[in-house]
């Protein structure tokens, strides 16, 4: 679970990490607050990097679309392949509480 | 009949509200949680007591203070570390007849005060667990 | 044994996450748990050793003692290479029993640890 942006391209080595692992297919990103903001399209650097990899590797990355309306990020704005779930809250409960796993939040 | 044991939710919030969203993205979580029937335990700590204020009363931002009222009530047991509690002046915490006296007018109904040791007990009961505002 | 990840990415003392993290980890170390202390970005400076009575300084918790209270209990505190590196801090600055590892094995630790995972 993300809540913020990254910092710099150490911060955000840091908040993608778990996505470099070549079990990219079985980790879930949510997006909320000011994460969402790492949905927009065409970042570069360390802005851009960490979403791209994650999508790149088969992992989900879903947004939610409260936070996005409120910092004026349409639909098309979003990256391709990020999921914007309008109860993104009620899906990461769902899926934290009822998935085997591992939780981190940042 | 037996009765199925419930799954339980913790939750740390390191950040104190308004500031920033944290205590938002923590209440809202813990309602979603409370609705589908899951045990929800939260433990405010550094800044975070600062939540645990009563009558706040936010003009326009996400009002922390009601959320955690309404979680508490909804059946969430919500902690408070009592070395910062103390340190913000929220509460005494000085032995009387032998207890600590948690005694205050500035807490939200409900709130209980632990130490560090409260918080890794909820921990370690805890079947999944989330952090917000640390890092 | 129960795991804890406690994740710190602060220095001491500008904010309070460092001793407040390591607060946290040496309390679930001493109650019979297994805790894993990972120290990235500005956090590896928890790493660093020679802290002068910062109690006394600056009135705040010296953050070296508690790493050495949590290694003594048996817990584990790594440092991050890189951070440490483009830091500039060599390995002989770091308190003993603080364990180096690189980015791919802090990753595996997370996802093999992280039971219950706090962030600073």
């Amino acid at each position: 679970m993300l809540m913020r942006t990254p910092s710099s391209e150490e911060d955000s080595e840091r908040l993608f990490c778990l996505t470099r692992e070549d079990v990219g297919q079985d980790i879930a990103i949510y997006l909320l607050g000011d994460a969402v903001l790492c949905a927009r399209k065409g970042q570069s650097g360390h802005h851009g990097t960490g979403v791209r990899e994650t999508l790149r590797k088969g992992a989900q990355l879903r947004a939610c679309a409260r936070d996005l309306r409120a910092r004026g990020i349409r639909p098309e704005d979003v990256e391709s392949g990020i999921e914007v779930v309008e109860d993104l809250e009620g899906v990461l409960i769902e899926d934290v509480m009822e998935h085997e796993g591992r939780v981190v939040s940042w | 009949m037996v009765e199925e044991k419930k799954m339980t939710l913790a939750m740390m919030l390191f950040s104190a509200p308004f500031s920033s969203q944290y205590a938002d993205h923590m209440c809202r979580l813990a309602e979603k949680a409370l609705e589908r029937g899951y045990n929800v335990e939260i433990f405010l700590y550094g800044d975070a007591v600062h939540s645990q204020m009563n009558e706040q009363r936010p003009k326009t931002f996400f009002p922390v203070g009601d959320a955690l009222g309404g979680i508490i009530d909804k059946g969430a047991a919500v902690y408070s570390c009592e070395i910062c509690s103390i340190a913000r002046g929220y509460i005494k915490g000085e032995l009387k007849d032998g207890k600590k006296d948690y005694s205050s007018t500035k807490v939200i109904d409900g709130i209980r005060f632990c130490s560090i040791f409260g918080f890794v007990e909820m921990l370690g009961r805890a079947d999944r667990v989330l952090s917000f505002g640390g890092s | 044994m129960a795991k804890l990840v406690v994740e710190i990415s602060h220095s001491p003392f500008g904010h309070e996450n460092a001793y407040s993290g390591l607060f946290a980890a040496m309390g679930w170390v001493s109650i019979g748990n297994q805790a894993t202390v990972v120290l990235r970005g500005d956090g590896v400076h928890v790493a660093r050793k020679g802290q002068m009575d910062p109690l006394k300084e600056i009135n705040l918790p010296p953050t070296e003692k508690q790493v050495t209270d949590i290694l003594g209990e048996g817990g584990r505190v790594v440092a991050d290479r890189h951070a440490l590196e483009t830091r500039g801090i060599e390995e002989d600055e770091l308190i003993n029993g603080v364990e180096v590892l690189d980015g791919d094995a802090i990753r595996r630790l997370i996802l093999e640890e992280g039971e219950r995972v706090l962030t600073f």
